[in-house]
């Protein structure tokens, strides 16, 4: 029992990691992907065409090379970012370019009589998407965006490439200490832990938003 | 004055063209209803008129101010826009579809642009919308969401939308066509009561003897031009064209 205590506490310390990587992630990349639709969808058309070639780069390569990339690629150019730093930027540019297009699709499910109510009532374009498009887009964008915040859960775990000390790490070291897997299976119940708060958290956003369908 | 003034107005989709030259007047308080064949560009010149539609060549005027003008080169001449936005303000609207919002309550829905296009307060924004919703017989349904009820309530809250605007002139996109049969009656007895309490309205509408009930004037519309523009009684019993008796006759 005490060993499977201090090593949840080894573990734990690398779970502060994961969720800074996590909540850095979210807040930096939902604004952003709200503005990048909204470019796709009423911007000029070469910004549309620049953001779906962004898209098409950050969804098209994987996640680690995309690590890689920031962190040891960027030196090419003179940039050294910190492992934390380049983590965190290539979690938003990625995560962002997945939920441009969820909310794309979002504002563009919305019946164009919306669009129409709000200029009949004389609404500006910034008030229309605020007050109107954006609230109903969202929420109708509610089940894909859960399965973006389930998978960045799991997708914190590559940072251990660039040398951080995550989740999944901190198990691997005391794998590798005490060749046991009571680690793995600890980093497990953590996972699970941090998804189902995420899956309540979205089903209590769906629930609350129900009520006028 | 009149409250809208059309000039030459023409609207193309493509090789089609909707609106083929319209003019029009319309006096303060009078009610106008436009009938004719779909596709006869009726829907298409209303929403000519505040601007869902962007005309090809013409001018629209309200209550004296140009909100769109151009030649017949395609040129557009330069507005004043906070001029053209305020006397934009001065239409509602009410569509076919409703188009309530549907993540806010009824009452919310009438409140909105007062509250964020007008900045009006809360408190008068809530107590007009109030008033309105007892106009239009909806006073006990100010927390249902649209999705709660029915097709006629929802068009009835549609017209307390536009009307918390105050608006000077009421365009109605065939108000009754989506509504089941049994639901037209009450949307229209609203309408109606507007009429009376002398609000200039422009309806575009199937409903053929609400049309001659209500309007000052009724304009026939085919092909994209105004066919005939006159009383009820020379529209419904004695038109000059034949194709509007054909018409009339089938719609009755």
């Amino acid at each position: 029992m005490e060993y499977i205590l201090s090593i949840t506490g080894h573990i734990l310390r690398g779970c502060g990691l994961t969720l800074q990587i996590y909540f850095v992630t979210v807040i930096g990349s939902v604004p952003l992907a709200i503005l990048f639709a909204l470019g796709r969808t009423s911007g000029p058309k070469f910004l549309d065409k620049a953001l779906g070639i962004y898209a098409w780069i950050f969804r098209g390569t994987p996640l680690l090379l995309q690590l890689f990339f920031f962190y040891y690629g960027l030196t090419i150019f003179g940039i050294s970012l910190p492992p934390f730093g380049a983590a965190a930027l290539t979690f938003i540019i990625n995560y962002a370019a997945y939920m441009m297009e969820i909310f794309r699709s979002g504002i563009q499910s919305i019946d164009k009589g919306q669009y129409e109510a709000a200029r009949a009532l004389n609404m500006s374009y910034w008030q229309t998407m605020w007050r109107i498009i954006l609230p109903q887009a969202l929420k109708r964008t509610l089940p894909p965006s859960a399965n973006e915040a389930i998978t960045l859960v799991k997708d914190t775990a590559l940072v251990v490439v660039i040398g951080m000390g995550e989740l999944l790490r901190s198990a691997k070291e005391i794998f590798t200490r005490d060749f046991t897997i009571t680690p793995f299976v600890i980093a497990a119940i953590f996972y699970l832990l941090l998804t189902s708060v995420v899956i309540n958290v979205f089903r209590t956003l769906e629930k609350k938003l129900e009520v006028y369908d | 004055m009149a409250m809208v003034k059309l000039a030459n107005i023409h609207k193309y989709f493509g090789e089609v063209k909707a609106v083929d030259g319209v003019d029009l007047e319309v006096t303060p308080g009078e009610v106008v209803s436009i009938i004719g064949p779909s596709g006869s560009g009726k829907s298409t010149l209303l929403r000519c008129i505040n601007q869902l539609e962007t005309v090809n060549i013409g001018r629209v005027e309200i209550e004296g101010q140009a909100v769109v003008e151009i030649d017949d080169e395609g040129h557009r001449t330069h507005l004043d826009k906070s001029k053209v936005i305020a006397a934009q303000k001065k239409l509602g609207m009410v569509f076919q579809h409703f188009n309530l919002f549907p993540h806010k309550t009824v009452l919310e829905n009438v409140i909105e642009a007062p509250l964020i296009v007008n900045k009006e307060s809360r408190k008068s924004a809530v107590a007009r919308a109030e008033k309105l919703l007892e106009r239009v017989g909806l006073a006990d349904k100010h927390n249902a969401y649209p999705s709660q009820i029915s097709g006629g309530q929802k068009q009835r809250v549609a017209i307390a939308r536009a009307l918390g605007m105050e608006p000077d002139i009421l365009l109605c996109d065939e108000p009754t066509s989506a509504l089941d049969p049994e639901l037209v009656g009450e949307v229209l007895a609203v309408l109606r009561d507007l009429a009376h309490a002398n609000m200039t309205m422009l309806v575009v509408t199937h409903e053929m003897a609400f049309a001659r009930e209500i309007s000052d004037r009724v304009i026939f519309m085919d092909q994209g031009k105004i066919l005939e523009d006159g009383s009820p009684e020379k529209i419904f019993k004695q038109p000059d064209h034949p194709r509007i008796r054909d018409f009339i006759s089938k719609m009755i």
